[in-house]
């Protein structure tokens, strides 16, 4: 049993990594959240059921990708958390990637459109 | 030593003098006469005549000389320089000269080279060079100019002794040469070095680096001034071109930073508004191999609207690539007044419906650039003004003209509406799309065009803001040339 959550405003990566979940790992978890605020509020909330990969896409309204990791450094009780998060957008930018890879809380980098092999990986790596 | 005798000639010398002049026996009587192959001369080359010699003179005078030299050429040819000393002595009740001499041939030669090599060395400096050199009286007459200074100003030596440096100089350098010139005389500067303009004689300006020394008499008066002049108009104008040049490169420069950062944006719209709905496209083929018929049908509306996102971001991206060029008939001489009648024609549907006062400051009347881009430029922020005008508040528009320090037009569009945070959207408001008021309608992309627009005619825009408080545009611009 494993959980992943998904932050992207885009609806069509939650359908696509539901479906693609199906046939690579159907008994993971999946939480679903629009916004990096709406995610943040759930993980600060001391939740019962904590994500082992966090798929996070960049260009996002309220709160992008960047100011969500942000809060996420900025708050100790995140410093132990073992979450597995990768940046899931569709910008090829390098300076996002190198901006990315800056932070120490991004395990990796994925480009859209998410394929079932990307996937694969991702769930074989927790 | 030698011991001559009044009317007989050499009687006696000793054996150094043989050896300095190499005597024997048979040249006593022929000593130094010249049909014997002797020659004298004096310091300068020129012949010393026999009567000048110093035991010659002491013979007819009775005086004594000393330290005289000559030069002597013995009949074997050998050069000598002597230092000669002679005197009367009497022996035995008559009357002798006495002559001694020194051998200084050695030392001579080596001061006539030492004094040819400085007379060569001060032809070099004063004649033969491109150096212009000048004694300068107190007052500022030429005492003494080389040949260089002469063909540097066009003057011959003697029209320039008749004039000033004070004559010559470009009027607007006369005053700090002169106060350095009073600095040096009130012995606060031993030297000076400045670049400075004269005039030459023929009205042409030469640049110069001039260097002076003052030179002072014993009782420390001023005697004269020493003035080197180099010629650095050649110099001034490479500068000058180089100056140029560098300007133009510097506009260059601005000129490609400005694209830049539009290819930038241009880079930004591709990546979030081409890119984004194509990978979604990638995304749904890659889902539908995967899933069964029925849940295939869920994406295909999702197709439609994202080719649908597609065609329109291409059609503004072309749109605004285009905004970049405009053609030259555009530009006319707009008048502020007219542009904003029609502003207000065009919105008065929204401007009656909202009962929005629009008070005119306009200091300047017109600026020269696109009056097409400059109508919608107008019309897209007091529609904004309008659209984004708070509820309940009446709309006020104030629209003020004026020129900046640097000389530009300055177009300034206040309300009283909304505003918006920019510490949080500051550097956001004029990109592509992004839109700050959830609950209104909007493309997102007029603010975007109004920069385009703007900056394809060389201008720029920037925006003061607060919320609640209302938005302040701020618009500069220069006439454009045709």
């Amino acid at each position: 049993m494993s959980t992943l959550a998904i932050i992207d405003d885009d609806k069509l990566l939650h359908r696509a990594t539901e479906l693609l979940l199906r046939k690579v790992s159907p008994d993971t978890t999946i939480l679903h959240y629009y916004s990096g605020l709406e995610a943040l509020e759930y993980l600060q909330g001391d939740p019962p059921e904590e994500p082992d990969i966090i798929l996070l896409d960049l260009n996002m309204p309220i709160m992008d990708g960047w100011q969500f990791l942000d809060a996420l450094v900025d708050d100790p009780r995140f410093e132990t958390k073992s979450w597995k998060i990768y940046i899931c957008s569709s910008s090829m930018d390098p300076r996002d990637i190198q901006k990315a890879n800056d932070y120490e809380q991004v395990y990796g980098y994925l480009g859209k459109p998410i394929t079932r092999a990307n996937l694969k990986s991702v769930m074989e790596n927790i | 030593m030698l011991v001559i005798e009044k009317g007989r000639g050499l009687l006696a010398y000793n054996a150094r003098a043989s050896e300095i002049l190499n005597l024997n026996s048979e040249v006593h009587y022929q000593f130094f006469d010249e049909s014997e192959g002797w020659y004298s001369f004096q310091i300068d080359g020129t012949p010393l005549p026999q009567e000048h010699y110093p035991f010659v003179m002491t013979m007819h005078t009775g005086k004594a000389y000393r330290d005289v030299r000559m030069g002597v050429r013995r009949p074997d040819g050998k050069r000598l320089w002597l230092t000669v000393n002679s005197q009367m002595i009497t022996l035995e009740n008559k009357p002798y000269v006495l002559c001694t001499f020194w051998d200084e041939s050695e030392k001579t030669e080596k001061d006539l080279l030492d004094q040819y090599q400085q007379n060569l060395f001060s032809n070099a400096i004063i004649h033969n060079t491109t150096l212009g050199i000048a004694f300068v009286s107190p007052e500022g007459h030429w005492l003494e100019v080389n040949h260089a200074l002469c063909l540097m100003l066009g003057y011959s030596r003697e029209e320039l002794l008749e004039l000033t440096f004070q004559d010559i100089t470009f009027i607007e350098d006369l005053d700090l040469d002169l106060s350095y010139v009073e600095q040096m005389l009130a012995g606060d500067m031993s030297n000076y070095q400045l670049e400075k303009r004269y005039v030459h004689k023929d009205g042409s300006i030469i640049w110069a680096l001039l260097s002076v020394n003052l030179i002072r008499n014993d009782d420390q008066s001023p005697k004269f001034f020493v003035s080197r002049v180099v010629n650095i108009s050649e110099q001034k104008k490479l500068m000058r071109t180089l100056e140029d040049q560098n300007q133009v490169l510097n506009e260059s420069r601005r000129e490609l930073q400005k694209k830049l950062s539009q290819l930038l944006e241009f880079n930004q719209m591709l990546a979030h508004h081409l890119r984004g709905p194509a990978s979604s496209i990638k995304q749904i083929t890659e889902l539908l191999d995967i899933v069964e018929q029925p849940e295939q049908q869920e994406f295909l509306p999702m197709l439609d609207s994202l080719a649908n996102d597609l065609l329109n971001t291409l059609n503004d991206l072309q749109a605004t690539i285009h905004l970049q060029t405009f053609p030259e008939k555009q530009i006319v001489d707009c008048y502020f007044k007219d542009i904003l009648t029609k502003a207000k024609e065009t919105l008065s549907p929204q401007i009656q419906a909202r009962n929005v006062q629009i008070i005119e400051e306009l200091k300047v009347a017109n600026v020269r650039v696109s009056n097409h881009y400059l109508e919608e430029i107008v019309v897209q922020l007091m529609d904004n003004a309008i659209k984004f005008s708070r509820p309940g508040v009446p709309p006020v528009i104030t629209i003020r003209t004026y020129k900046n320090k640097e000389g530009k037009v300055v177009l300034t569009l206040e309300d009283n509406g909304l505003g918006m945070d920019l510490a949080q959207y500051g550097n956001q408001v004029f990109r592509y799309k992004k839109r700050f008021h959830g609950n209104f309608e909007g493309s997102g992309i007029g603010l975007f065009k109004v920069k385009n627009q703007i900056e394809a005619m060389g201008g720029t825009i920037q925006l003061q803001s607060k919320v609640g408080q209302g938005s302040l545009f701020i618009i500069s611009m220069y006439d454009l040339l045709v």
